[in-house]
């Protein structure tokens, strides 16, 4: 009797011993370390999916003990500027495996650790694209489950717009060439712009902008364009006369822009690049030499004017306009010689904005017709 | 005895009133030396200042008070806008001019004559009632009561007087001294006998009246592959 009683109390102990050993196993803890200084971060690709494959090593997650089934519930979260809660952006749940550490790029790419669903909320997601850089706080979550799906630990990372270090904050697909107002030769327009991971095709659309008053936006999406929604792939660098649908006019002002898909489980994304303009100009005749023929005219103007009406000034202040006639005549000369060119130029004001072809001319001419409204010209050699 | 006592008091009666009314015009003469004929209200590169003809030539700031008798200067493609305090107008003085400010109070009336030594100057002076406002070059003097226009001593000192509105009496202080009348859209050319031609403002002087008003600095930078040229010009956003 005695002999069955301490059985009896051993088989309970093993029991109970067995099952907090087992219980003390399936116990995961997470760890996450993010990388500091970040590689090259697209900041779209990394807010439409951060977990996807070929986005750069940005964090670490650590498992431990290793080898024990497990799956995870990832989130990125975002407040905005000015908010008090972080909201979830995207989440993803992984497939079962077998607790490691492993690196963010290793989702989806290491057969072991496979995403089984992901979500993201489209209008949070529109909303920080369109600001078109980090704003506000990011944090990940990654939360640890058993495959009952019992909760075993999380890890929380605020990813400050300071630490994350995003090297392309400004604009993501952004143009590189041609520079936004400049004005380029009718031969060859090469329209390179940013390589955004994640990315599966690129697609261009272009128009003329005949009215000053047109937006941007207005003159791109009215009818007839130049380029009507060209597919060019993952090219980043085309040649627009490849893609164009009608001829370019020397004289006239293009707006363009390019966007890119990414695909996600549930469909796409679509990435927009900021509209730019530029001129066509024709290298050969008409327009090049027209910008070159009136500051050839404007500089003989303001020469011929400050010669034959010398202002009464004393001697420091004649030396100074001495000097000055002498470097317009220099750069004349130039000008004439044909060593600078304008069939590639951009054309800036003061407070930054840009001129197109007809505003150039016209500002030009009003010059030479009243040279005595310039202050001052200087030409500053490459 | 009674008359001698009723003389002392009449004297002394007006004695006091002399003093006081003394008193008064000072009061009134020290308020008015505080308070300065005209402001500079704005300035483009080069503008100096000198109280008198004995004084040094100083760099004129914005904001800077003009008192009866003081000067301005502008140099090359220059500008100093300046603006009489009784809000009776606005002078835009251009590139490479003198000129002095003198006001006269005449009772609430405050008469301003700006003689222009050498340059150009455009003006907007508002309708005045009944204070005189003079312009004086070396060969006129140009009576305004509410214009828009400029004056511009020309080659031999000549005097040319455009108006875009109202009317302007120009008298000539050389060879033929008369009085002629410039109205609005017209424009008076000196001749070397002081007679003064009228003219319908050409295409040439409205440009002229125009670009006055420019006074405020644009640039534009245009990049080409060969270097960078800057043009820095006057445009008409003020």
């Amino acid at each position: 009797m005695m002999e069955s009683r301490k059985s009896y109390v051993f088989l309970v102990l093993f029991i109970i011993l067995n099952v907090s050993v087992l219980h003390a196993q399936e116990k995961v803890t997470a760890n996450i370390t993010v990388f500091q200084p970040l590689p090259e971060v697209s900041f779209a690709a990394f807010l439409t999916n951060p977990f996807i494959q070929g986005t750069p090593r940005i964090f670490q997650i650590q498992l431990s003990p290793h080898g024990v089934d497990v799956y995870l519930v990832g989130t990125l979260k975002w407040r905005k500027p000015g908010q008090g809660s972080f909201l979830p952006l995207t989440t993803f749940k992984t497939k079962v495996f077998k607790s490691r550490d492993f690196y963010n790029d290793e989702i989806n790419s290491n057969p072991y650790i496979q995403i089984d669903e992901t979500d993201y909320d489209n209008d949070l997601l529109q909303e920080n694209l369109k600001m078109g850089k980090p704003a506000g706080l990011y944090e990940l979550m990654i939360q640890v489950y058993d495959p009952n799906g019992e909760f075993l630990d999380d890890e929380i990372v605020d990813l400050g717009i300071k630490n994350l270090g995003f090297v392309n904050p400004a604009q993501t697909l952004e143009f590189i060439q041609p520079l936004a107002g400049s004005y380029q030769d009718v031969g060859g327009v090469i329209l390179t712009w940013s390589e955004v991971i994640g990315v599966a095709d690129f697609i261009i659309l272009a128009n003329e902008r005949t009215d000053k008053s047109e937006s941007f936006e207005e003159a791109l999406k009215k009818g007839n364009p130049i380029v009507d929604n060209k597919r060019v792939g993952l090219k980043t660098s085309v040649n627009l006369r490849e893609l164009l649908d009608r001829e370019l006019i020397p004289g006239h002002e293009i707006v363009i822009q390019v966007r890119g898909i990414i695909p996600n489980p549930g469909g796409q994304n679509i990435l927009y690049s900021e509209i730019i303009n530029f001129n066509i100009t024709d290298g050969n005749s008409t327009s090049a030499e027209k910008i070159s023929g009136e500051i050839v005219m404007l500089l003989e103007k303001v020469i011929d004017e400050m010669k034959q009406n010398p202002p009464d000034v004393d001697a420091e202040e004649q030396e100074k306009l001495d000097d000055f006639i002498q470097s317009l005549e220099e750069l004349l000369q130039k000008m004439i010689d044909g060593e600078i060119t304008f069939d590639q130029m951009l054309v800036t004001t003061k407070d930054g904005g840009t001129l197109n072809y007809p505003e150039f001319i016209q500002l030009l001419e009003k010059l030479v017709q009243f040279p005595n409204l310039i202050t001052n010209i200087n030409f500053e050699e490459k | 005895m009674l008359n001698r006592k009723n003389n002392s008091s009449s004297k002394i009666l007006l004695l006091s009133l002399l003093l006081m009314g003394s008193i008064l015009f000072l009061g009134i003469n020290s308020g008015d030396n505080e308070t300065p004929i005209a402001l500079v209200k704005k300035i483009v590169k080069k503008v100096t200042h000198r109280v008198d003809v004995e004084a040094d030539w100083e760099t004129a700031k914005t904001g800077m008070p003009v008192n009866n008798g003081e000067q301005v200067k502008t140099g090359f493609r220059s500008l100093a806008l300046v603006l009489f305090t009784d809000g009776s107008g606005l002078l835009r003085v251009r590139e490479n001019s003198i000129l002095n400010i003198y006001g006269k109070q005449n009772g609430k009336n405050l008469n301003k004559n700006t003689v222009i030594e050498k340059g150009f100057v455009g003006f907007e002076i508002n309708k005045q009632e009944a204070e005189e406002f003079k312009f004086t070059t070396p060969t006129a003097v140009a009576a305004i009561r509410g214009t828009e226009g400029f004056i511009e001593i020309g080659e031999n000192n000549l005097s040319i007087v455009a108006c875009s509105e109202g009317k302007i009496e120009v008298e000539s202080l050389i060879g033929m001294k008369r009085k002629i009348f410039v109205e609005g859209g017209f424009f008076a050319v000196q001749q070397a006998n002081g007679y003064f031609k009228i003219k319908k403002l050409t295409e040439e002087m409205m440009n002229k009246l125009k670009n006055t008003r420019n006074s405020s600095l644009e640039k534009i930078l245009i990049e080409t592959k060969e270097g960078k040229i800057e043009i820095e010009y006057y445009s008409d956003d003020e």
